[in-house]
């Protein structure tokens, strides 16, 4: 497994295309998430010139999983999408605070049938942790996601220590929660 | 201007929780064991299949179910759930929630400890039933 980590600009060329087409396959196409696209390909208002990606891909290039992070001193996703999350605390602002969304770590070449639609391979794990060094390298000691139930589960069973922010909001039938992952060094 | 004596009688308790900082909602055991949880929802995964080695497959059914207090703010929990062969329903996951407890000097009791006290409040739920009827109406097939 091989991890890259950068804003559009210093990803290598091409590569945040197919982490657009990526992102279709299994936010749009696998799990039918109602998401802004573009053909085969998702992105919207929070994928910007100072959001940072985390990119999982296999021995032949192939994505494996992705992952994106935001500062919250800038808009991100639960604070102007989904702040009702938060149980009636303010959303956070600032530059210890980063936003996790987008994850998925599905391969599409592996023959081991997915056991979340989400996670399907054994980097599911690493990708998070790299993630999460990747967001403490930008001065991140808490992180904030917005995560169905399968995220809040994959938290659970990795041993950091997260918990749900509060009650869910229930969309398309599916809870999603707003979770903290504190960062320990 | 006439002031009438206000007795203990005429003051209504009402239990107050509030958000901490981190996000987590503090109660002692004690209050939290008083607290009503009422189902907003539960779901089925999909269903997941096992390859054996001899190329068998089976299914389990499992899900997951939330609960909520009637305050706000309110205290959410949920864990997952699988069907028995019997067909009676199993907690099969430790409880998620924004809920730390403490003790009677307000010292956080910890993740683990509030997780399995929240095991022993679960338990005594009788949740069961009300997500069997409501996994019938939801998934009618």
């Amino acid at each position: 497994m091989c991890v890259v980590a950068g804003r559009q600009e210093d990803l290598p060329c091409g590569l945040y295309s197919k982490v657009a087409h990526y992102r279709h396959r299994v936010f749009v196409e696998q799990l039918g998430w109602q998401l802004q696209t573009l053909g085969n390909t998702e992105q919207d208002q929070f994928d910007r010139e100072d959001t940072i990606y985390v990119i999982s891909r296999d021995e032949y290039g192939d994505i494996t999983g992705c992952a994106r992070l935001l500062p919250t001193t800038r808009p991100y996703l639960l604070g102007e999408v989904f702040p009702q999350l938060l149980n009636g605390m303010p959303v956070p602002s600032s530059a210890d605070v980063w936003e996790l969304s987008r994850f998925a770590a599905v391969d599409f070449n592996s023959k081991i049938s997915p056991e979340f639609a989400q996670f399907s391979s054994l980097v599911t794990l690493s990708l998070l942790r790299e993630s999460i060094a990747v967001a403490a390298e930008n001065g991140a000691k808490r992180i904030i996601t917005v995560s169905p139930v399968g995220v809040e589960r994959l938290l659970q069973r990795t041993g950091l220590r997260a918990h749900r922010a509060g009650p869910p909001m229930i969309i398309d039938g599916h809870p999603i929660f707003a979770c903290w992952i504190d960062i320990v060094v | 201007m006439q002031f009438n004596e206000i007795t203990t009688a005429d003051i209504a308790i009402v239990p107050i929780i509030a958000v901490s900082a981190d996000s987590y909602i503090r109660l002692t055991f004690e209050k939290f064991w008083k607290m009503k949880l009422v189902h907003l929802i539960s779901g089925l995964d999909e269903d997941k299949s096992v390859w054996l080695q001899k190329g068998a497959i089976s299914t389990e059914i499992t899900g997951y179910t939330e609960w909520v207090s009637e305050t706000t703010p309110a205290l959410s929990i949920g864990w997952d759930w699988m069907i028995q062969t019997e067909g009676l329903y199993k907690r099969i996951s430790q409880p998620r929630s924004n809920l730390m407890l403490m003790d009677s000097r307000q010292q956080d009791f910890g993740a683990v400890k509030t997780s399995a006290l929240m095991e022993i409040v679960i338990d005594e739920i009788a949740w069961q039933k009300v997500i069997q009827q409501y996994i019938s109406r939801r998934y009618p097939y």
